[in-house]
């Protein structure tokens, strides 16, 4: 591999022959990190290095663990939001059958002169399921 | 036979001190750090992207529970309101009867 080094801005160049066991290397460390082997090259030749804190493999580890996680969930949450849609499409076809027969109720309780009597928590469920 | 062949610009001061240095031997001894470097970087994204995975999962429990709620409600309210049906019904058959039996007596009243 030949290398040619040239300032940004301005003239001159060098250039280099790279052995290919050494460009091997390169291009080894850049994919195990996803970056091109010109990056590497680059961050080598500006000379500007950092040290990492220690937690690559752990932070690996927990992120891994995470997407398991979120993964199952997703696999939980279909078929839930499924079974829940179907009771409410149930519940809806239920209230609307129970305002009938409440109407009907009422209207026999009047011709038979009794008391009506009104389930708020039963009318405050059909006005939600009817909605 | 084609050659290989790499361009690589850097700034106007790094390439004045690299002219006269032995690029290849720079590069030979300065790829563990490279490596450590791109695992330090490396480190970083995955910081943020612990963190994000963080936030998805804790919004994914959060909706999942007031879903697994809202099942559970739903199947509360289908039990009532079906109880509530079969006892509307009963009544409502018991009360028709009544009716008709009113009206067979003011009928034959009349």
């Amino acid at each position: 591999m030949r290398l040619r080094v040239k300032p940004e801005k301005g003239f001159g160049k060098i250039e280099v022959e790279i052995s290919d066991e050494l460009w091997r290397e390169v291009k080894g460390i850049g994919e195990k990190y996803n970056r091109s082997p010109e990056d590497v090259l680059k961050m080598i030749l500006k000379g500007k290095f950092r040290e990492p804190g220690g937690e690559y493999n752990s932070l690996r580890e927990e992120i891994r663990t995470l997407e398991k996680k979120v993964w199952e969930l997703e696999k939980k949450w279909a078929p839930l939001r499924y079974k829940a849609y179907g009771v409410s499409e149930d519940n809806k076809l239920l209230a609307i059958e129970l305002a009938s027969l409440m109407a009907e109720n009422f209207q026999l309780k009047r011709f038979l002169k009794k008391k009506t009597k009104a389930s708020s928590e039963l009318r405050r469920l059909i006005s939600y399921y009817i909605q | 036979m084609t050659m290989e062949f790499l361009e690589i610009r850097v700034p106007k001061d790094v390439f004045r001190e690299l002219k006269g240095r032995d690029i290849e031997a720079l590069i030979k001894e300065s790829l563990q750090k490279a490596e450590l470097t791109l695992q330090a970087e490396e480190e970083e994204f995955l910081k943020k992207k612990r963190k994000k995975l963080k936030e998805q999962l804790k919004k994914m429990e959060e909706e999942y529970g007031e879903l697994l709620e809202f099942y559970h409600k739903a199947l509360r309210d289908k039990k009532f309101m079906l109880e509530k049906r079969d006892e509307f019904k009963r009544e409502n058959r018991e009360l028709r009867k009544e009716l008709e039996a009113k009206k067979r007596e003011t009928k034959s009243k009349a």
